[in-house]
């Protein structure tokens, strides 16, 4: 087959292509597109730097609410709609994370569970922290059939793997060097900072 | 990389931050392209507003995964397409879906020459809205955005040759469509 682009109707498209555009947008879908935007794209939260930043910031939150509070209940590493729909069959990289990651979570909140169950406010935080996260992964998983570049989406997501990791991980050694020096100091369980 | 790269490389990262007005700023450089973009991609007007509506918004979703390995228009442009390809296999449940184009994939077809005097843009954007969808889809992406069969096998998920044959049968009717427009207006119409 002949490459037709150097036909006449190919040349003649291309010398007018500008006026193919023969719509003007309504100036009402610019406000639709800022209401549909959900409040998560605000934040730039899957850059390398920043997923370090924010693990910083939740530990240090949790530090602090650690020296104000205490108690228990169950923290939700991955909200279940995340896990139903987490484990994607045609793309192994991300059913590999959500086998890894989620395994580590799972282990580290078994054990936060324990740790936390005198710092209710703490686990409120860290819980809306990871809700966040979730949210931020359900909207990746949703854009996952209209981007251009599905690797992209995926290392976005998987990075949102690691991070849940990252942030349960340094608050549980925190809680461990607490206690621990709580526990060299006064032999006493409160933990005082 | 050139200066409208450059330009739109920080608007890209305000609008990665949330910023309101270099998202608005970059709307505005690419809403007008998009929506005629969808618009040649469905072929009606509601749905390509409401492709532009939605493409944008996951444009902006995802925005922070771009990583600027080819022009935002580009990336862009593809998850406008995406949102098409997607409206029209979901909606159109009675059209010939892309895979099924393979059928035609050992067609052969010829590509007549079409006469100056049907070179008009009114008339080969009329044609180009009467084709069917799959015709429709293939014809746009080569002739009008300019991507190569390769590249439109990949988008749509066909072959290289059915990306080929189904451009040449659209082609075919485009042609057919303007004589017939040349001979109505011939006969006083």
């Amino acid at each position: 087959m002949t490459d037709n682009r150097k036909d006449k109707l190919y040349e003649y498209v291309q010398h007018n292509r500008e006026e193919f555009d023969v719509l003007d947008v309504d100036s009402q879908i610019w406000e639709r597109i800022n209401k549909a935007q959900p409040k998560g794209v605000k934040k730039t939260k899957i850059h390398p730097i920043l997923w370090r930043a924010a693990a910083a910031v939740v530990l240090l939150t949790s530090a602090w609410w650690i020296s104000q509070h205490f108690d228990v209940n169950t923290v939700k590493v991955f909200s279940e709609e995340i896990r139903e729909n987490s484990i994607n069959k045609e793309i192994p990289q991300l059913q590999e994370a959500e086998k890894l990651y989620g395994e580590q979570a799972n282990v580290l909140l078994s054990k936060l569970d324990e740790k936390l169950s005198t710092y209710p406010e703490l686990k409120a935080e860290l819980n809306t922290d990871l809700a966040e996260l979730d949210s931020t992964f359900a909207q990746y998983k949703h854009e996952l059939n209209t981007a251009p570049s599905t690797e992209d989406v995926v290392h976005a997501m998987i990075q949102i793997y690691r991070m849940k990791v990252d942030i349960l991980q340094q608050l549980h050694d925190e809680l461990q060097r607490k206690e621990r020096n709580s526990n060299n100091n006064s032999g006493n369980n409160e933990i005082n900072l | 990389m050139n200066n409208t790269t450059d330009i739109h490389k920080e608007l890209i990262e305000l609008s990665k931050k949330g910023d309101k007005r270099a998202q608005y700023k970059l709307y505005q450089y690419y809403s007008k392209a998009m929506l005629n973009l969808a618009y040649r991609m469905t072929g009606r007007v509601d749905e390509a507003e409401d492709i532009l509506q939605d493409a944008f918004t996951s444009a902006f979703i995802q925005l922070p995964s771009f990583r600027f390995e080819s022009s935002f228009g580009s990336w862009l442009k593809r998850i406008v397409i995406n949102h098409c390809i997607n409206m029209l296999n979901k909606q159109r449940v009675n059209v010939q879906s892309f895979d099924a184009l393979s059928y035609f994939d050992k067609a052969e077809d010829t590509a007549p020459d079409i006469p100056d005097e049907l070179l008009d843009v009114k008339n080969i954007h009329l044609a180009l809205m009467k084709l069917p969808d799959g015709y429709r889809v293939v014809f746009n992406l080569y002739m009008i955005e300019g991507y190569d069969h390769s590249e439109i096998s990949q988008i749509l998920g066909i072959s290289e040759s059915t990306s080929k044959t189904q451009y040449m049968r659209a082609r075919n009717k485009v042609r057919d469509l303007l004589l017939a427009h040349l001979n109505v207006k011939a006969v006083g119409f």
